[in-house]
C-alpha cells in the first residue's frame, strides 16, 4: 500500500507542475464540469444552490460563510492542494484500496476550505459524500449519552448521530435515487419493534435513524458497512471528508457512570468513523484534515503549537493511517493575494481609497504575513 | 619617597635656608604654605586609600562568606551579582545605584605634582595649583601678541595673503565646555578661570589677522550642532556591516522593551521575511504583534526589501536569584516583545537606509523606551497598592 501511495504522490506532483504552466490570467470558471479538472490559481465559483445542498454554511470556517452570505456568492481559489486531492481522486477505482489523504499545515492556510472544495468535487463527479463538520463534536460536543445495546460498554450519542444522518441525506440528494437502488446485505434488529429487511433500499436505515434518535448510532454504523460494501462491488465511489480527524484519538469530555472520562475508542459514532479510514475496502478516497485544535489551548495566545501529522494524530492514530499522502497547506504566494485582491477590488469588498492604492495592497499583503484567514480578515475591515 | 623629594625641592627653593638643616622637620616648617597644605593633604590621602583597601578587603571576605562563595571565586564580576541581588534596585540612573568596587576606581583622584630627577617640580608653573590653564592663558596673550604685530607689520602691504589679515572663521562652532576643557588639559580648574579663558579666547578671534592661528583656536572649538545620532534617546543607529559569504550588507543592534531584550539582525536585500526565535510572521497570531513589528518598514516605504533575523530573552530571567528558588523562566509577551524588535529594527534600516532616517526619527521609532515595571515594595501587595486597612 505504502508503495501505491507513494506513486500517486508522484503523479499528483507531475500533475499540479504541468497545471500551473496552464495558468494565465484571472478567470471565473462557473459551471461546473464533471469532465473538467481543476486547475490550479482559478477563482472557482460554487453555485449557491449547490452550496446549499452541501450544507456549505456550517461546513466552512465561520468568517468564510459569512462572507458567502455577504457577497451572494462563494468563490475560492483552486491551490495546489486542491488539484493534487482532485489527482489522487481520479486514480480511485475498484481495485485500489481507499486512498487516504491527511491534509495539514499551519493555522489559516485553507485545510477546511480545501476539504469543502474536495467535497464539491466529488459532488461534481457523483460521488457518494460522509462530511463530518468536525471529529472533535463527536469526541468534545456530545450533548446526551446512551449506553449501547448492541455492544456493551460503548456509548451512543444520539443527537450527533442523528445529525450526521441528515447531513449525509442532504448532502447526497444528487444521487439519492442511486442509493435508493442499493439493497441492504442482511437484516438488521434495531430493537424489539423496528428492524430492517434484507433486500430493502439502504435509504430507509438513513430515514429510520432519523425518526428514532435513541437508534441512530447504531445506524450510522449500519449505513457506513453498506457503502463500503456497494463502493467494494464499484456501485459507487465514496468520499469521506473529516475535518479535524486526529480528534478521533484526541481526549474527550465524556464521562461514564465513575465520573472518569471516557477514552474515544469507548464512544459509537467514533468506532464506526475510524472504521472508515481503514483501508480494507476500495473505490474509496478518506480525507483527512490535521488540525492543531486537539492539542492547542484556546486560551494561551502566544504559545506556537506543531502541525505537523505525526504530533497531532498520536503514536496510536499515526499508526492506524499510517500509508498515507500527506498534503500540506501553505501560506499564499504573492500571485494568489493578488489575485484574491483583485477579486475583492471587482466586488468592491475593498472599498476605502487607501485599500484600493497600491501602498494598501502591499499592506494588506505583509500585515496578513501572506496567511489566508488573516488576509480574509483584514480585507473585511479594512 | 614623595617626602625625600619633596624635602629636597623645598631646599631648592628656599635659597635663604641654611645648608645645615636637611632632614629634619624645620625644613619642612621652612616651606611654602602651598607646599606645606598639599604635602599634609597627600599623606591625608595615601593613609586614607590604605585604609579603604584594608576596608574593601575585609568587606570582600563578608560578602564572600555571605554568598557561600570562595574568596578566589569572588571577582569583580561576582562581586557586582552579589551587590545586585543583595541590594535591588529599581533606580534608572546606573550610577545612583549600589556599587562595591576597589577604591582606585571610585574615590576622587589626587592630583600629584610631578618632579623631576633633581626633585624640582616640573614646569614654571607648579606654584599656581593649575599650571595647565594659566599656561593655556600665557600661549593665549602671546598669540595674541603675535597676531597684533603681524597684523600691523602687514597691514597693507602685498607681501602677504590677504586672506591672513582677516579674523579666523569660526562659523558653525563653538568653544568647548569647561568639562571637555578640563578633560583635554587633564586639570581642574575654577568656573572662573574658564571664563577668563573664554574672554582671552574670545578677544584673539575678534583681533584682524587671527586667521594666522586658526589652527589653534580650532582645537578648542567643537561644532554647534551634533549628529543625529547624538539626538537619539537610548541607542545610536548602528554601524552597517558587510556579511563575507553573501556579500549583503547587514546591521545588528541589541535593545530592550521592558523586560525583553531583543538582538536584531536585519539583512539588506531580503524578501520580507522574519524569524524570531525561530518564528514567522504568521506565528504571531494578533494584528497588534504584526502591526507593531511592521511598523518601521511602512514608515520608511520598505516593505519587502530587508530581512529580520532577531532573538529575544528576558532580563529577570538572567538576574541571579536565591539558592533556594526556582530561577525564572519568563517570555516575552504580545506587545513587548515585538516593541523591542522593532526599535532594533528602524535602527537597523535607518542604518541601511538612510533617507529613512528622518520619518522614522519624528515618528518615535529610534527612541528608547526606557520604562520597566515598577518593582514591588516590601510590606505592600504591589508597586503603589496598599494592603486595605481594618479597625481592629
Amino acid at each position: 500500500m505504502k508503495s501505491s501511495g507513494r506513486v500517486i504522490w508522484s503523479v499528483s506532483q507531475t500533475v499540479g507542475c504541468r497545471r500551473i504552466g496552464i495558468v494565465g490570467s484571472r478567470h471565473l470558471s462557473t459551471e461546473p464540469n464533471i469532465q473538467k479538472n481543476v486547475e490550479v490559481g482559478t477563482l472557482q465559483e460554487i453555485q449557491m444552490s449547490v452550496a446549499k445542498q452541501l450544507n456549505m454554511k456550517n461546513h466552512l470556517p465561520s468568517p468564510m460563510s459569512k462572507q458567502m452570505e455577504t457577497l451572494g456568492e462563494l468563490v475560492t481559489l483552486i491551490r495546489d492542494p486542491m488539484v493534487e486531492i482532485a489527482s489522487c481522486m481520479r486514480v480511485i477505482d475498484k481495485k485500489l484500496p481507499t486512498l487516504r489523504l491527511v491534509l495539514w499545515g499551519p493555522f489559516g492556510t485553507g485545510k477546511t476550505v480545501t476539504l469543502n472544495q474536495a467535497v464539491h468535487h466529488a459532488y461534481n463527479n457523483n460521488w457518494a459524500i460522509v462530511h463530518l463538520r468536525s471529529a472533535m463534536e463527536l469526541t468534545r460536543r456530545v450533548k446526551e449519552i446512551e449506553m449501547s445495546s448492541f455492544v456493551s460498554g460503548r456509548i451512543n450519542d444520539p443527537s450527533n448521530a442523528v445529525s450526521i444522518l441528515q447531513n449525509f441525506k442532504q448532502q447526497n440528494q444528487h444521487i439519492w435515487k442511486l442509493l435508493g437502488d442499493l439493497l441492504t446485505e442482511k437484516d438488521y434488529e434495531w430493537s424489539k419493534s423496528e428492524r430492517t429487511m434484507q433486500g430493502k433500499p439502504i435509504t430507509e436505515i438513513i430515514e429510520m435513524g432519523i425518526t428514532a434518535p435513541y437508534l441512530a448510532s447504531d445506524c450510522v454504523g449500519a449505513l457506513f458497512r453498506e457503502l463500503r460494501r456497494h463502493a467494494k462491488d464499484d456501485k459507487l465511489k465514496v468520499l469521506v471528508a473529516v475535518d479535524d480527524a486526529n480528534s478521533l484519538w484526541g481526549k474527550t469530555l465524556v464521562k461514564r457512570a465513575d465520573r472518569t472520562y471516557a477514552s474515544p475508542s469507548d464512544l459509537t459514532l467514533v468506532v464506526h468513523f475510524r472504521r472508515l479510514f481503514a483501508n480494507d475496502w476500495t473505490n474509496g478516497c478518506v480525507l483527512m484534515v490535521a488540525d492543531k485544535k486537539e492539542v492547542s489551548d484556546a486560551r494561551n495566545e502566544l504559545r506556537v503549537s506543531r502541525y505537523t501529522p505525526l504530533e497531532l494524530f498520536g503514536e496510536e492514530g499515526f499508526e492506524y493511517v499510517e500509508p498515507f499522502v500527506p498534503i500540506e497547506t501553505t501560506n499564499y504566494s504573492e500571485s494568489e493575494t493578488d489575485k484574491i485582491y483583485k477579486y475583492y477590488v471587482n466586488k468592491n469588498w475593498l472599498a476605502s481609497k487607501a485599500a484600493r492604492s497600491e501602498e494598501g495592497r502591499k499592506q494588506l499583503m505583509h500585515l496578513s504575513a501572506f496567511n489566508p484567514y488573516y488576509y480574509e480578515r483584514l480585507c473585511a475591515f479594512n | 619617597m614623595l617626602r625625600i623629594a619633596l624635602t629636597r625641592s623645598s631646599r631648592a627653593m628656599s635659597s635663604t635656608s641654611p645648608p645645615a638643616v636637611s632632614e629634619s622637620d624645620t625644613s619642612v616648617r621652612k616651606i611654602g604654605k602651598a607646599l606645606e597644605t598639599y604635602l599634609k593633604n597627600s599623606q591625608q590621602h595615601v593613609a586614607m586609600m590604605e585604609k579603604h583597601r584594608a576596608d574593601f578587603e575585609t568587606g570582600r571576605r563578608h560578602l564572600a562568606k555571605m554568598m557561600s562563595l570562595d574568596i578566589h571565586e569572588l571577582d569583580q564580576a561576582a562581586i557586582d551579582r552579589a551587590i545586585q541581588y543583595l541590594f535591588p534596585s529599581g533606580l534608572t540612573d546606573p550610577k545612583a545605584r549600589p556599587v562595591m568596587r576597589p577604591p582606585d576606581e571610585i574615590l576622587p583622584k589626587f592630583q600629584r605634582f610631578t618632579f623631576d630627577e633633581e626633585g624640582k617640580p616640573e614646569g614654571t608653573r607648579f606654584f599656581t595649583l593649575n599650571p595647565k590653564i594659566y599656561g593655556l592663558l600665557s600661549e593665549i596673550g602671546v598669540k595674541t601678541q603675535s597676531v597684533m604685530k603681524f597684523y600691523d607689520e602687514h597691514v597693507g602691504s602685498r607681501s602677504v595673503n590677504r586672506s591672513d589679515l582677516e579674523t579666523a572663521n569660526l562659523s558653525g562652532s563653538q568653544w568647548i565646555t569647561a568639562d571637555k576643557m578640563k578633560k583635554k588639559l587633564s586639570e581642574k580648574f575654577s568656573n572662573e578661570l574658564y571664563g577668563q579663558v573664554i574672554i582671552a579666547f574670545e578677544h584673539l578671534a575678534s583681533l584682524p589677522g587671527s586667521a594666522i592661528e586658526q589652527k589653534f583656536l580650532s582645537e578648542f572649538r567643537e561644532p554647534m550642532t551634533a549628529s543625529t545620532d547624538s539626538k537619539l534617546f537610548g541607542l545610536a543607529i548602528p554601524n552597517v556591516q558587510t556579511c563575507a559569504e553573501t556579500n549583503r550588507r547587514y546591521a545588528e543592534v541589541t535593545t530592550h522593551c521592558k523586560d525583553t531584550r531583543a538582538v536584531v539582525k536585519v539583512t539588506d536585500a531580503g524578501k520580507g521575511k522574519f524569524s524570531i526565535d525561530g518564528l514567522q510572521l504568521h506565528d504571531f497570531r494578533h494584528l497588534q504583534s504584526r502591526e507593531i513589528l511592521l511598523a518601521p518598514f511602512i514608515i520608511s516605504q520598505t516593505l519587502g526589501k530587508f530581512d529580520v533575523t532577531a532573538t529575544t530573552d528576558c532580563i529577570s530571567n538572567s538576574l541571579p536569584e536565591a539558592p533556594n528558588r526556582e530561577p525564572l523562566k519568563r517570555t516575552g509577551g504580545m506587545s513587548a516583545l515585538p516593541r523591542a524588535v522593532r526599535h532594533g529594527t528602524a535602527l537597523c534600516i535607518a542604518a541601511l537606509h538612510p533617507e529613512s532616517i528622518e520619518p522614522l526619527r519624528l515618528s518615535g521609532l529610534l527612541t528608547l523606551d526606557p520604562r520597566k515595571n515598577e518593582r514591588s515594595k516590601v510590606n505592600q501587595p504591589g508597586a503603589r497598592a496598599k494592603w486595605i486597612w481594618k479597625r481592629r
